[in-house]
């Protein structure tokens, strides 16, 4: 398959990636960890972009403290809307991070970075995409973690229906349930790893 | 504007290939050939695309240690374009033609006569403006092959990628959710899996 055609075909992922994302922070309470046991806490904030599959005509936008959480948001999920932009928000320590991500091509727009504290405009360029970096490290990271899962069959099995069960009412998320399923995913990329084309098997 | 200041708003791209042997004296003559021109009034051209230093769109002349930063390579894209305000263009060009008419004695021009006009009057306007300056930084992170773009816009996008393989004969892979996913180093049959997906229902259906 041509890399066209396979970027294409996967632009869906960054729909159910920001779904997922809404899901597990609300979930985890907005608790989230890198593989290198780094703690750091995540939550959609301020900016949500909902479309309908059915009609690209029918988006639902919100801004607000957090819009995630209102009823308007989550009525839209279940009328089978998908987000395809939000605003997330991740503090790490004392550092605070937040950008604008866009499902269809996952680029971060509108990022706030912690506070630059070199004085030098080179050592200020170093030092801020020091900073770009770490934010990409951990959206990467957490991307990383939706993917082992999407393509696990734990997806279709148990997370989708506790996704599912979710939409239809957000207090029906089981965090310890959802915690054990974890149990059975594995991480990406045991075997040969994909080069930019995809070899016909 | 954005790697050395200014909003964080950018697109990442995977460089698709290998740096050989030592590219930066290599990668340096390409820059220059590609470096920005300014536009001429006198000539045809509508529209210049070239390099210029992230630090100053106006500094043209490129060196290494403008263009290399330890393991960055930043530069700036610079589209400079001829923008004459329609009404402004047309009333001109009426002028232009009346006067022409009455010289002549005619009432009409004709076809090549109508083009050769519109290339004067174009000419005599762009003397009197500025050409709209486009500037968009780039930072190649050389150890992480990532190029961040600082654009979001699919024609800025298609601009980039066709002036970066000129210059430094490499492809650029836009991000997205596949391209990260092997950026993220699943595996070919992960790949295939994932390109052969469909997106999940999340809601009951009916309720739509």
């Amino acid at each position: 398959m041509d890399l066209l055609d396979a970027i294409e075909a996967g632009r869906f992922l960054g729909r159910e990636f920001l779904v997922w994302l809404w899901f597990e922070s609300e979930v985890l309470e907005g608790q989230f960890e890198m593989p290198d046991g780094e703690r750091f806490e995540l939550w959609l904030e301020s900016q949500l972009t909902l479309e309908s599959e059915a009609a690209e005509q029918e988006i639902t936008r919100m801004r607000g403290a957090a819009p995630s959480f209102t009823s308007e948001a989550h009525e839209a999920l279940r009328r089978g809307k998908l987000p395809i932009q939000a605003r997330i928000r991740i503090e790490r320590g004392q550092q605070a991070f937040g950008c604008v991500l866009t499902a269809k091509t996952m680029t971060l727009s509108s990022a706030t970075l912690p506070q630059l504290i070199k004085e030098d405009e080179e050592e200020r360029f170093y030092e801020r995409m020091y900073l770009i970096e770490e934010l990409e490290k951990m959206v990467d990271s957490l991307y990383e973690r939706f993917l082992s899962l999407r393509l696990s069959p734990v997806w279709e099995t148990q997370v989708l229906p506790m996704i599912r069960r979710w939409v239809a009412d957000s207090k029906q998320a089981d965090a310890k349930k959802y915690r054990a399923a974890w149990a059975e995913v594995a991480p990406i990329g045991k075997g040969k790893k994909a080069g930019w084309v995809i070899e016909a098997p | 504007m954005g790697a050395v200041k200014g909003t964080v708003s950018y697109t990442r791209f995977y460089v698709w290939g290998e740096l050989e042997g030592s590219f930066q004296d290599r990668f340096m003559r390409s820059i220059r050939n590609r470096t920005f021109e300014p536009l001429v009034a006198q000539e045809p051209d509508d529209e210049h695309i070239g390099w210029c230093s992230i630090e100053d769109p106006f500094d043209l002349e490129l060196t290494r240690d403008k263009v290399f930063n330890n393991n960055f390579l930043n530069l700036a894209l610079r589209i400079d374009r001829w923008r004459i305000p329609q009404p402004v263009f047309k009333a001109h060009f009426a002028e232009a033609e009346r006067q022409h008419l009455e010289r002549k004695g005619r009432e009409k021009l004709n076809k090549r006569e109508k083009d050769d006009l519109k290339v004067f009057i174009n000419k005599r306007l762009r003397k009197q403006v500025i050409p709209a300056m486009k500037i968009t930084d780039l930072s190649w992170d050389m150890d992480g092959q990532v190029v961040r773009f600082w654009n979001n816009s699919a024609k800025m996008h298609e601009r980039l990628l066709e002036i970066f393989e000129k210059t430094f004969k490499l492809k650029l892979v836009p991000e997205s959710p596949y391209s990260n996913a092997v950026r993220r180093g699943i595996t070919e049959k992960q790949a295939l899996s994932l390109v052969n997906l469909e997106l999940s229902t999340f809601h009951k259906r009916g309720e739509d």
